[in-house]
């Protein structure tokens, strides 16, 4: 069984792949150079990573600020105010900035974007670090400085790494905010989205993606020998200890702050600024009756509603089969989900578009029909399906193969020997371990259907309005109160399914000892 | 089931399947009812809004209405899908239409009444597209950015220094207003490498490109760029919405659209189609259309008409007729990827 999953996996990304590389016969589409590419490419790439190492350094600031100067709730809302650009697509924040200070100023609209991951890889990569390890570093005399440099430099380092890559591939993968602010130069993510909008054949598609593919499959390949970022520690588990015990003791803890409260306060101010933005054109929006219209927000609900517990039932699927398997198989699976991971949702979104917006005919006899945009079967929604289930599926699997390795064999067969059922088992003692995990996973999934433009943008059928690309239509046309008031809209959605999803689990693990173990959590 | 606590968890899955169940079929319900008739614009949408609710008020049936730029549009229909996504296409320039007709994307519509009544050059005449509005391209100029005395008159005064990353210009692989612009180019310099060569000169002015001509005209309005490329009634419509913008005509000559529609083959309802573009085309459907935007109407019986906006404008007209824009369009679209784009856009 966990091989047929794998192979299914397989051959539900292969297939798309393979439809690409039909000709077309008769297409006049203007081809663009390979060396075109290449340079468009390393461009936006060049600008993602630099804007995002921006951010990295910006919440590098907003970190230490946080745990050297503030008390825990300040601390708290610094944190989340920094979660502001994560509601609204990359877009609306650089439409707010261009509203607010009168130029679009992409490489900081680009760092804003950015910024939430790179305070979120950092915050929580800091909340890893054990306490014991911390107490049994300090009974042995170690100074401060040293322990910094053994238990929080290391896991600071990684967190940031890991929230710059995320950052960078995030702007590199969204079309929105270069095709409105990106001037005259061209942009892979932008360039992909009007070829497809042009008409590009699917050859044409498939020589664009190739640059966005083949590093993808190299960087899966090595993450796929390297399986340590699929498995945390159980520590995790355990007492964590908090930062700012440990960063205070710091001989330049002082110099540290004085350095970091200027740009951490700088960046709150921005933030701050985005927000009156939007809230400002809202309210306008509003006293002018130009409401978001539910033609625009139900289907995005359904499209939420369907796909998140799809996708997680997939990610659970995918995960129990790669942990079920051994040897070159699990190395393989866990190389499936790299590349799912890596592979950029732009990309993602113009193979769907090129390979399944014809039909596929054999002898003029349709084997498969089409499947995206408008006039495909079911109105289109299989496509905009699959292109939904690509943004949310991938991340799911590595946080529950993470969370997988977090179950305590212990307690389960201490439970097992004590007559529970294996759905029993699951529920009461191995899904308390996974709780958090799976709760931020379907938040991560619901947040980014409202706020991801590709790839669901390439396969939006043409009578279905969805929240993303009528945002990006807005902004294009510069209606900013209307794009505010439907991003401040989408923004409360994310809110109100964080706060349900949370509900909703809280309530499925009532027990008293479930809830104890959710606390810890 | 002998477990209380399995019964219990059975109870709980019910309640939350149904409620997710009660919760989808309920915005399922939400949804409005499913279209009659379905209809692509690639004119304003406000303009094509108002000609379908107008139409849904006479007949009782449902239309949607699907907003994409010309040649996006273009795109969209040449592809070969399994089912026919709309039944008409309204509004866009008719070059794109005479090349549609040739690849057979459209049914013949000559026998409509209101068709029937068009100037002969404002309709095809092979009967498969007819004009519905009319718009000259223009240059459409925020007054509040730019001095009076620095209003640009010519194609050749935007080359100007001053205007350097002020001007927004429409996207020809999606846009129908920018196939235009590049066919007024290649008229008046004489030839596709003079015309390159003023896009190429022009693309250093310029701030951006978007997808639509619609979009300019709205940037422009709004204070995004000084001086916008479009159809002069785009900017004459925001004019009227009380935005600070001016629509002034090159002096070395411009062009024009007939803004069209037609009826596409395979449509699923043909006989409620054809009504429709009836009634657009009809001196009622135009006035509403025209009353949304200041577009000119191509019926002979509404003043001003197309016809004689023409006939009064300061400017010259570039040469050249719809046949040879609609030939040379796609050479001009492939020439702008190649030679100022370097394939990419």
């Amino acid at each position: 069984m966990p091989q047929l999953i794998i192979a299914a996996t397989s051959a539900v990304i292969v297939l798309p792949f393979l439809l690409l590389l039909r000709e077309s016969p008769g297409s006049t589409f203007p081809h663009t150079p390979w060396s075109a590419l290449a340079m468009l490419c390393l461009r936006s790439a060049l600008l993602s990573t630099v804007a995002a190492l921006f951010a990295a350094a910006a919440a590098l600031a907003i970190v230490v600020t946080g745990y050297l100067c503030l008390p825990r709730p300040a601390r708290r809302a610094l944190f989340a105010a920094c979660a502001i650009p994560f509601l609204f697509p990359p877009v609306v924040t650089a439409h707010a900035v261009n509203v607010a200070f009168g130029r679009p100023l992409l490489v900081v609209s680009m760092t804003l974007v950015a910024l939430p991951y790179a305070v979120f890889g950092q915050a929580v990569a800091l909340r890893f670090v054990d306490a014991t390890v911390l107490a049994t570093a300090r009974d042995l005399g170690l100074k401060a400085r040293t322990l910094f440099r053994l238990t929080l430099a290391p896991v600071w380092f990684r967190g940031a790494v890991a929230g710059w890559l995320w950052g960078a591939l995030v702007l590199f993968s969204d079309p929105g905010i270069y095709e409105v602010y990106g001037g005259t130069r061209s942009y892979f993510a932008s360039h992909l989205l009007r070829a497809v909008n042009g008409g590009a054949p699917p050859h044409v598609v498939a020589r664009a993606v190739v640059f966005v593919i083949i590093p993808a499959l190299i960087l899966a390949s090595i993450a796929a020998f390297t399986p340590r970022w699929l498995s945390w520690p159980k520590r995790l588990l355990n007492q964590r200890t908090h930062p700012s015990e440990l960063m205070v003791g710091l001989p330049c803890a002082r110099r540290v702050k004085a350095i970091c409260a200027l740009p951490a306060f700088v960046v709150a101010c921005v933030l701050a600024i985005i927000l009156v933005t939007v809230c400002r054109g809202t309210l306008r929006a509003f006293a002018n009756q130009q409401v978001p219209d539910a033609a625009v927000l139900v289907p995005t609900i359904v499209l939420i509603l369907v796909t998140v517990p799809l996708s997680a039932g997939g990610a659970l699927g995918l995960s129990i089969a790669i942990s079920h398997t051994r040897r070159w198989l699990r190395a393989y699976g866990r190389g499936l989900v790299a590349f799912m991971v890596i592979a950029s949702p732009v990309a993602v979104g113009a193979v769907l578009a090129g390979a399944f917006r014809m039909p596929v005919s054999v002898d003029e006899r349709i084997i498969l029909p089409s499947l995206v945009g408008g006039g495909a079967v079911l109105g289109g929604w299989v496509g905009l399906l699959l292109a939904a289930v690509s943004v949310c599926m991938p991340l799911s699997t590595v946080l529950l193969l993470a969370a997988l390795s977090l179950r305590s064999t212990e307690d389960v067969a201490a439970a097992r020997d004590l007559g529970a059922s294996r759905v029993r088992v699951l529920l009461t003692v191995e899904a308390p371990y996974m709780a958090s995990i799976v709760v931020s996973s379907l938040c991560l999934q619901t947040g980014m259907l409202l706020t991801t433009i590709a790839p669901i943008v390439f396969v939006q059928p043409g009578g279905t309005q969805l929240v993303t690309p009528t945002l990006l239509i807005l902004t294009a046309s510069s209606l900013s109160d209307e794009a505010f008031a439907l991003a401040f809209i989408a923004g409360l959605l994310t809110c109100c399914a964080m706060v349900g999803i949370t509900a909703v689990v809280r309530a499925i693990l009532s027990s008293s000892e479930q809830r104890r173990r959710w606390r810890k959590l | 089931m002998h477990s209380r606590w399995a019964r219990k968890q059975i109870r709980r899955v019910l309640t939350l399947a149904l409620t997710a169940t009660v919760a989808i079929v309920g915005l399922v319900l939400l949804q409005p009812p499913r279209a009659e008739l379905s209809v692509l614009c690639s004119n304003n949408s406000e303009s094509c809004r108002a000609v379908a609710d107008a139409f849904e008020e006479r007949t009782n049936h449902r239309v949607h209405v699907v907003r994409l730029p010309t040649s996006e549009a273009l795109a969209r229909l040449q592809l070969n899908t399994s089912h026919p996504e709309f039944d008409v296409w309204l509004g866009g320039p008719a070059e794109s239409y005479v090349g549609a007709a040739r690849a057979g994307l459209f049914e013949p519509i000559s026998d409509l009444p209101a068709v029937r009544s068009l100037p002969e050059q404002l309709r095809d005449p092979e009967g498969h597209w007819a004009g519905v509005y009319g718009g000259i391209l223009a240059l459409c100029v925020n007054t509040e950015l730019v001095a009076p005395e620095d209003i640009p008159a010519s194609w050749q005064e935007l080359l100007d220094e001053r205007y350097r990353g002020g001007v927004l210009a429409p996207n020809p692989l999606l846009s129908g207003t920018a196939a235009t612009l590049l066919w007024v180019q290649y008229s008046r310099l004489g030839g596709v490498d003079p015309a390159m060569s003023y896009m190429r000169d022009l693309e250093g002015q310029l701030q951006g490109y978007v997808d639509s001509g619609t979009d300019v005209a709205r940037n422009v309005a709004r204070g995004g760029a000084e001086v916008g490329i479009s159809f002069a009634p785009y900017c004459e419509a925001e004019q009227a919405a009380g935005y600070p913008v001016l629509v002034t005509y090159p002096q070395e000559g411009t062009g024009y659209e007939i803004g069209a529609i037609a009826l596409l083959s395979n449509s699923s309802h043909p006989a409620l189609a054809r009504e429709f573009i009836d009634f657009a085309v009809s001196p009622p459907g135009q006035r509403i259309s025209s009353g949304v935007l200041f577009q000119q109407a191509t019926s002979s019986q509404l003043h001003p008409n197309l016809l004689e906006e023409l006939d009064q404008l300061e400017v010259s007209l570039v040469p050249g007729d719809l046949a040879e824009a609609s030939l040379v369009r796609p050479e001009l679209i492939e020439a702008w990827a190649r030679q100022v784009r370097n394939g990419v856009y």
